[in-house]
């Protein structure tokens, strides 16, 4: 069954389990920085509840909301999703439809659905290739010419280091589809 | 007759001043002007209420050429466009928002500062405009004097936050798409906005009480073109474009007048009170702001920028046009 | 090419492209790309426009949401509020075919009151009421059905995301929009009731599991003839339903009461509502560090999958908008008829055709400034306009191959052996309700006002 397992969380054969965020088959290198990344991620999920919480009961109990919250919870989002979203390509968690995959299975044609997901993690390598070919001019200005979100006496946050994890979660997504391409091959030719 | 393709591109929809003004000034303005010569036509292809880029993303939608042109509200850019935030480090000085146009383009001619911030993002800007014409803050509760405002919660963008804290308000960071709930939940007790907002977006239902204090007007857009697309334009559209930019900047500023007027007249319509601010609270108040303009001319000094200069002719030129100025900020 | 031909291809290929099993939210990326290509034969242009999606697609309060309800989702699910919650509503509507269905209708009701995004409600309900639904021996298509079709209540009740960039796009108040979803939104809640009663007796196979297969070993085993309302209760003391159901009911007090009390939004609600199922978690002893943990990892993975597809759509209704598709269809219409019911007809047409692959936000953005000059032209109401246009576009939500709830939900489904298609199909009855009501609206106009209602 190993030709069938990126199914993206779909069909009966070899889904991880819900709080089984393990790798199957681990890469060096790829492996280890997605799951730090991916830590890092839950992290700031847990950082922007615990700020959100502060500016609320700060505002509300004692009229002082925190600085910067707006700024902080929109980076926030941002660097959760490409924080993790390696992570989750790697476990298979990438939204997709099934059902012609899966009917290709039953009826025992595994090489076209094979070739098929092939394709399908090509297209993924393509796709955050291209994010973070764009990425790469955007990192460069905001760190050369100081960008930062917020106002000025207020709150400000520098973006390089967002465009940095924008650049780094986009090129390690890329590698994760690679890696997956890579094992569709391989089941292929043998 | 050549026929030009134009993107043009802003994150609001035609509901939101400027992009309405765009379609009723801008460019039927450029329309105007070329047809009289009869040689060119623009093939205007609108990208408005983000379908191209969202509010604050037609910066880069330009620079990267996805758009040949648009406007840019400079407000959410104090980090690439520094030197535009004047306006922002400037209360209490004009609530013209027509002479703001006039005298930020005339800065623009002068000192190259300006057009220089654009020739790192690919752009070359047409003309300087605004609508907030005169910030004022519209409360649930009325407010009588500025003493009032000390422990209120009011609602107001990012930059704008810095002119209300020291009369002892709490800052609310909101945007416009948010200031109504705000309000009308009771997370915050007022709004800081202008008069035009206050009758196109109905502020007037949450918060009916007008307190007119004169905090001013700034300089809140820009009409900018993609460099690469502005110079494959013909020098006569080029012409008529910059003529009709400008002209688009006075008509923004008379629309936001017009309904800042009207909005007193709302607010009064629906049982609330307008209250005009004492003239000697307002020095009073403009008084206990830290120094803005003095913080923003500093950094932009050290980087070369002869913002002390700039920040004195916009000053000169408001005292020259007989404005309320509270405070002397370049002094 | 014009822009409508290169837009059906588009809307064709990444049909293909998505029933063939790619990745949504690569299908939508890589046909974006392709498309500008085309257009301006520049592909560096074409990798901007996804690299700027990709950055400001989600940065937006709005979606800062997202992480926040999942999470609170997730905590309320682990410390077992959900199931508690459930048992509450089996003990009083076990005795009604059909009764969960009900309970999860009911819930999802309370629940939109206290979110703007449906994809909140859909990731909440998706841990809360499935499991749930499962183990008292409902069938999976009709519990993630449920669950899809009641997830709309939450931007169709105030406060609702849609409403306000609806109020906001055509200088309605926001007061008065918020007040005319409340009327449509109960007229919705019971029309999916009586759907969901109606199905029990008369497509019984639909809404149960009769092969037993999805029940724990706990759970009602409705092999056979019978259905779970055939089953006793087992017997539970007042003071147990009170203990079970107290929880939730002091969850959601906290959080609707913090809204309309002025003490936080409705965005900032998930992180106080995550903060204070922490405290109830901590406290009944049902959550560990490590499941905290898990927890955390869990939430990081669903906002990526989620987010990505919001991204993806961003791109591809930008690529759109670049060609002037919209402009071309609404040009189209607006030429065609003056019959009103025809333009209401139409307008609800293509704005279904858009759901079933443009993003809710980006239809409304799009279709409503083209439509409203046409529709004030024949008089008719914008507050009633806007209702109309919510619903429609959240029908959307429902249906393949870009679903956002349904998406939503089979990420959050932990169980594989339910489908993206029986999510689907098990939201088809629902969407048609949704049509069905939109029906009612246009007959009866005055039905958007709840003031209206008695005379
Ligand atoms: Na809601
Ligand atoms: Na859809």
């Amino acid at each position: 069954m190993t030709g069938y397992d990126d199914n993206g969380g779909g069909s009966e054969s070899s889904r991880p389990g819900l709080f089984d965020s393990a790798v199957p088959e681990p890469t060096p290198v790829l492996t280890p920085l997605t799951t730090a990344t991916n830590t890092v991620g839950a992290l700031v999920v847990l950082a922007m509840v615990v700020i959100v919480n502060i500016d609320v009961f700060g505002r509300w109990l004692a009229n002082s909301p925190l600085a910067g919250t707006l700024e902080l919870t929109e980076m926030g989002v941002v660097a959760v999703v490409y924080l993790t979203v390696a992570h989750a390509v790697a476990g298979k968690r990438l939204t997709r439809s099934d059902a012609l995959l899966g009917l290709l299975e039953r009826r025992g044609s595994w090489r076209t659905g094979a070739v098929l997901r092939l394709a399908f993690n090509v297209a993924g390598v393509v796709v955050f290739t291209l994010i973070a070919w764009g990425q790469g001019p955007r990192l460069v200005d905001a760190w050369t010419r100081g960008y930062f979100k917020g106002n000025v006496g207020i709150f400000t946050a520098p973006t390089w280091p967002l465009e940095a994890i924008m650049l780094l979660g986009a090129t390690a997504a890329a590698l994760q589809f690679l890696v997956l391409a890579m094992r569709r091959l391989r089941d292929l030719k043998g | 007759q050549e026929e030009i393709d134009v993107t043009i591109v802003s994150g609001f929809s035609p509901s939101v001043a400027v992009v309405k003004l765009l379609q009723e000034s801008f460019m039927p303005g450029v329309d105007e002007r070329l047809a009289e010569a009869g040689e060119y036509r623009i093939n205007w292809r609108e990208a408005f209420s983000g379908t191209l880029a969202k509010p604050a993303g037609e910066l880069e939608a330009i620079q990267t050429g996805l758009a040949d042109m648009g406007v840019i509200p400079t407000g959410f850019h104090a980090d690439k466009l520094p030197v535009y935030q004047i306006g922002y480090v400037t209360p209490f000085t004009t609530t013209d928002l027509v002479l703001i146009h006039e005298v930020v383009d005339g800065l623009v001619e002068k000192y190259p500062a300006f057009g220089e911030t654009w020739d790192a993002l690919n752009q070359v800007s047409l003309s300087a405009s605004g609508i907030p014409d005169n910030y004022i803050i519209c409360s649930a509760e009325p407010i009588e004097t500025v003493a009032d405002i000390d422990g209120l919660k009011i609602a107001g963008a990012g930059p704008n936050l810095r002119w209300i804290e020291p009369a002892g308000a709490t800052g609310v960071t909101g945007t416009l798409g948010n200031f109504y709930q705000l309000v009308e939940t009771g997370v915050a007790d007022a709004m800081l906005v202008w008069g035009e907002s206050v009758v196109s977006l109905k502020f007037y239902e949450v918060c009916d009480n007008y307190f007119n204090a004169q905090l001013g007007g700034v300089n809140s857009y820009v009409i900018n073109a993609n460099k690469q697309s502005w110079d494959s334009y013909p020098e006569p559209v080029q012409q008529a474009m910059v003529e009709a930019a400008k002209e688009f900047g006075v008509d923004l500023g008379e629309f936001a007048a017009e309904l800042g007027e009207q909005a007193r007249d709302t607010v009064v319509e629906n049982g609330g009170k307008v209250i005009e601010i004492d003239p000697a609270e307002r020095d009073e108040w403009a008084a206990t702001l830290p120094n803005l303009a003095q913080e923003w001319a500093a950094a932009l000094e050290e980087r070369g920028v002869p913002a002390n200069d700039i920040l004195a002719d916009y000053m000169q030129a408001m005292r020259d046009a007989d404005q309320p100025v509270a405070r002397q900020w370049d002094q | 090419m014009t822009g409508l031909e290169l837009g059906l291809i588009s809307v064709g290929a990444i049909v293909l492209l998505i029933y063939a099993g790619m990745h949504v939210a690569v299908a939508l990326s890589l046909v974006s790309f392709v498309s500008v290509w085309i257009q301006n034969g520049d592909p560096w242009l074409a990798a901007q426009l996804l690299t700027l999606a990709a950055s400001d697609g989600v940065a937006d309060q709005t979606f800062a949401v997202i992480p926040l309800f999942v999470m609170m989702g997730l905590i309320m699910s682990a410390s077992d509020v959900g199931r508690d919650a459930y048992d509450v509503g089996d003990y009083f509507l076990r005795r009604v075919r059909g009764g969960l269905g009900l309970a999860t209708v009911g819930s999802n009701a309370v629940f939109a009151a206290v979110t703007g995004v449906s994809i909140a409600s859909a990731a909440v309900f998706t841990r809360v009421a499935v499991p749930e639904m499962l183990r008292l021996g409902y069938s999976p298509r009709f519990a993630v059905g449920t669950v899809a079709g009641s997830s709309v209540l939450g931007m169709l009740i105030p406060p609702s995301i849609l409403l306000i960039i609806y109020a906001i796009l055509t200088e309605q108040s926001i007061g008065m929009m918020f007040f005319a979803g409340i009327g449509p939104g109960i007229i919705l809640s019971t029309v999916y009731c009586a759907g969901i009663v109606a199905m029990a007796y008369l497509t019984p196979g639909f809404v149960f599991d009769r092969t037993g297969r999805f029940a724990t070993p706990d759970g009602a085993q409705v092999e056979g003839g019978f259905s779970p309302q055939d089953i006793p209760p087992p017997h539970r003391t007042v003071a147990e339903i009170v203990a079970k159901s107290a929880p939730l009911i002091g969850l959601i007090g906290i959080v609707l009461g913090g809204i309309y009390g002025g003490v936080f939004t409705p965005t900032e609600a998930g992180a106080v509502g995550t903060f204070a199922a922490l405290v109830l978690a901590i406290v009944r002893r049902k959550l560990t560090l490590s499941g905290f943990w898990e927890v955390l990892k869990e939430t990081g993975h669903l906002t990526a999958a989620v987010c990505f597809l919001v991204i993806a759509a961003t791109m591809y209704t930008r690529s759109l908008g670049l060609a002037g598709v919209p402009l071309e269809i609404g040009g189209l219409v607006q030429t065609a008829t003056d019959s009103f019911l025809l333009v209401i007809l139409v307008y609800v047409l293509v704005i279904l055709f858009l759901g079933t692959i443009i993003d809710s936000v980006s239809i409304i953005l799009i279709m409503v400034p083209l439509f409203l000059p046409v529709m004030q032209s024949f008089g008719a109401d914008p507050i009633w306009f806007g209702i109309l246009t919510v619903i429609a576009v959240e029908v959307g939500l429902l249906t393949p191959p870009l679903g956002m709830a349904c998406f939503v939900i089979k990420g959050c489904l932990d169980d594989p052996r339910i489908t993206l298609g029986d999510v689907f199909l098990g939201a088809a009855p629902f969407a048609l309700m949704m049509v069905l009501v939109l029906a009612l609206l246009t007959a009866v106009p005055d039905l958007v006002y709840i003031n209206r209602w008695f005379g």
